[in-house]
């Protein structure tokens, strides 16, 4: 006995015919997405090849075209910082880096330094909130105690960065404290592992498998 | 109706029949391009203010970054017909700023702008104001005390003089408590608590004074011990010297000197009328005395050991002049640096302000409250004393309450090399929970 398919048509279709289709279809849904999406921000790891340059603030600021887009490591003390979640519940975290200690506690929290002259401010952000929040705590002690700190990262190459159209110098991805060199990026994860529910995740990457299956099946 | 759909079917080119898809994923592909434009165009909007005409909305990033000061306050406010409608680029000095809630959802920035000229006026009128040099006395009273306390010995002193203080400082103790409440029957009750914390150091040093006077009527004058002084982790060893009594007593007409002082100036206080320089006030040398009373307290001890009665009393005794002493002090300066703190917060940074200066209204209206807040306590952070730029648009009209105004709709604000964004985040919840999900979506296509 023949049974019909329910879908008039799709019965005259040879069965690898039919896969190719839902895999055509899921590739125009795809590039639909990456349409639809590629306006909306998400958090960023910069990758940029090649070795850290050592530089000074004053070579970052009056050389700033010469180090635009590459790795630097800077040598400063910590004037002040600024710790927070953005729109996304992604932890940013900004500081204001000098060539001079600032010690005043009441300044501690704040980023704007107008009568520093030589100075930069540096920027981390990502889901790793342990890594950030240990790191923050950290450089909270060092600024304390007026000791300088080493600070990697790619210099100019995130503008805008968040709301500061400007102002905003340094992608960090390494820092050293006290001898220690701590990979701000450690255990950094996306947009998608932060926000799925966990049986959400377990379906997604069964779906995945399966149709992985289904694909090499046809 | 199935014969129609197979004619209909075999009717279709060859390659059209191989991709055909099942009827609802037809459907389904059209609609997600659909939602696809829809989104791409909802991400990343400009903000639209419910007081700005549409056409005024439009995002400025590229011409921001590269904008230079093209305008003043006061050519602005003197001839503003030329820049009305028009983007402008004008440096100036804030003097007020805040935040408020304005409609459902949406937050209100504004600030109040004066030429760049009035900032040495004003800063003038503040430089011009008395200074009390509180610090500097307590500076001196510390130094004082440190010596006296590297050189102590327990030498006779004169103990006519020690009482004589003892009943200055409990005086002058009194007259301080009398002057917290005066500050606070004016509504200044921070600012009382903090006088009334002056007032009890006064007490104990008066206490101090007349304990060291009391062991010096019992000490025979050839005592002669040395001790050590834990100071600054350096153990020094203590000679005998009549330092002691002199550094004291320079240290209590100090205080007395002091205390004088705040007593009259406190109509000039209460109305900011005069500054003090308060930052550079510590406690340190209390922490010195208290380590001195502790080591006096362990000889006690040493003393009572060995059964010699009569000197663990007088060390228990001087143990207690010392830590009264580091109290005293304690609370003395602690109390002069929360009354500048307290003075400080209740006056900056709206006092002696020159009126002469027209003021440019300056506001921004947005649901992105977390953004205008932080750029608000940005712009509070300089402290009126330091320009910042605004680029925005000038208007004439209605903003909020205040009709035919004349005010810069602002898109973005630099202060210190930032340039802050005001659009940045400038969205709906509706629509900022329709993004969040569909970037969520995004990540799974990725």
């Amino acid at each position: 006995m023949k049974v019909s398919h329910p879908i008039a048509g799709c019965e005259a279709l040879p069965r690898a015919r039919r896969g190719r289709s839902a895999l055509q279809f899921m590739l125009v849904a795809g590039f639909a997405g990456v349409v639809a999406f590629s306006g909306c921000r998400s958090t960023r790891n910069l990758t940029v090849r090649g070795e850290f340059t050592p530089v000074t603030i004053e070579d970052l600021n009056n050389r700033r075209a010469k180090y635009a887009g590459r790795k630097v490591v800077v040598d400063a003390y910590i004037l002040g910082m600024e710790y927070g979640e953005n729109s996304d519940d992604a932890h940013v975290w900004l500081l204001a880096l000098g060539d001079e200690p600032q010690l005043d506690e009441r300044l501690a929290d704040q980023l704007v330094f107008p009568r520093i002259g030589k100075k930069i401010r540096a920027a981390e952000d990502g889901y790793n909130r342990e890594i950030l929040t240990r790191c923050y705590d950290a450089c909270g002690e060092v600024r304390r105690k007026g000791e300088r700190i080493k600070a990697y990262g790619v210099f100019a190459a995130v503008d805008p960065y968040q709301q500061y159209y400007s102002g905003v110098d340094l992608q960090l991805s390494q820092i050293n404290i006290d001898g220690r060199i701590i990979n701000t990026d450690f255990n950094d994860h996306g947009k998608l592992k932060e926000k799925t529910p966990g049986m959400l995740k377990k379906t997604y990457g069964g779906a995945k498998k399966l149709l992985g299956v289904v694909g090499k099946a046809l | 109706m199935v014969a129609i759909r197979i004619q209909a079917h075999k009717m279709r080119p060859r390659w059209q029949n191989s991709i055909s898809p099942p009827m609802p994923v037809r459907t389904l592909v059209p609609a997600v391009l659909l939602a696809a434009v829809i989104m791409a165009s909802g991400c990343r909007h400009a903000r639209v203010a419910v007081v700005i005409p549409a056409a005024d909305t439009a995002p400025q990033t590229r011409k921001i970054r590269s904008a230079a000061v093209d305008h003043t306050v006061d050519s602005i406010i003197a001839n503003p017909t030329p820049y009305l409608n028009r983007d402008v680029t004008v440096s100036g000095i804030v003097r007020n700023v805040e935040t408020e809630k304005h409609a459902k959802g949406l937050t209100v920035l504004t600030m109040e702008v004066k030429d760049v000229s009035s900032l040495n006026v004003e800063i003038d009128a503040d430089e011009n104001r008395p200074q009390l040099l509180f610090a500097d006395h307590l500076r001196s009273t510390a130094d004082h005390l440190r010596t006296a306390v590297t050189d102590y010995q327990m030498v006779p002193v004169d103990v006519e003089a020690f009482e004589q203080l003892s009943y200055s400082l409990r005086i002058a103790g009194s007259k301080v408590s009398a002057l917290s409440h005066y500050f606070r029957a004016q509504d200044m009750m921070n600012t009382g608590d903090a006088v009334e914390q002056v007032a009890k150091g006064y007490f104990e040093f008066g206490e101090a004074f007349a304990t060291i006077a009391e062991i010096g009527k019992e000490t025979p004058a050839t005592i002669e011990l040395e001790k050590s002084v834990i100071e600054d982790d350096v153990v020094t060893t203590v000679e005998e010297t009549k330092a002691f009594q002199d550094n004291m007593i320079s240290a209590a007409s100090e205080l007395l000197r002091i205390a004088e002082l705040l007593i009259d100036q406190r109509r000039q206080l209460s109305s900011a009328e005069v500054l003090f320089e308060y930052r550079s006030i510590t406690r340190n040398i209390g922490y010195t005395l208290r380590s001195v009373g502790d080591i006096l307290e362990a000889d006690a001890w040493a003393f009572r050991k060995t059964r010699n009665r009569d000197a663990e009393k007088d060390y228990r005794e001087i143990s207690r002049a010392f830590r009264l002493l580091g109290e005293g002090i304690t609370n003395i300066n602690g109390g002069f640096r929360d009354l500048g703190e307290k003075l400080a917060a209740r006056y900056e940074p709206g006092v002696m302000r020159d009126d002469s200066f027209p003021t440019l209204k300056c506001a921004y209206i947005g649901y992105n409250k977390d953004i205008l807040r932080d750029c608000a306590a940005k712009v509070d952070q300089l402290g009126g004393k330091d320009p910042i730029i605004i680029h925005g648009r000038l208007h004439k009209g209605n903003l909020r309450e205040q009709v035919d105004l004349l005010w810069l709709n602002m898109h973005s604000v630099t202060l210190d090399g930032l340039t802050i964004n005001l659009a940045y985040d400038d969205e709906t919840s509706t629509r900022k929970n329709l993004q969040s999900f569909y970037g969520w979506a995004k990540d799974i296509e990725d």
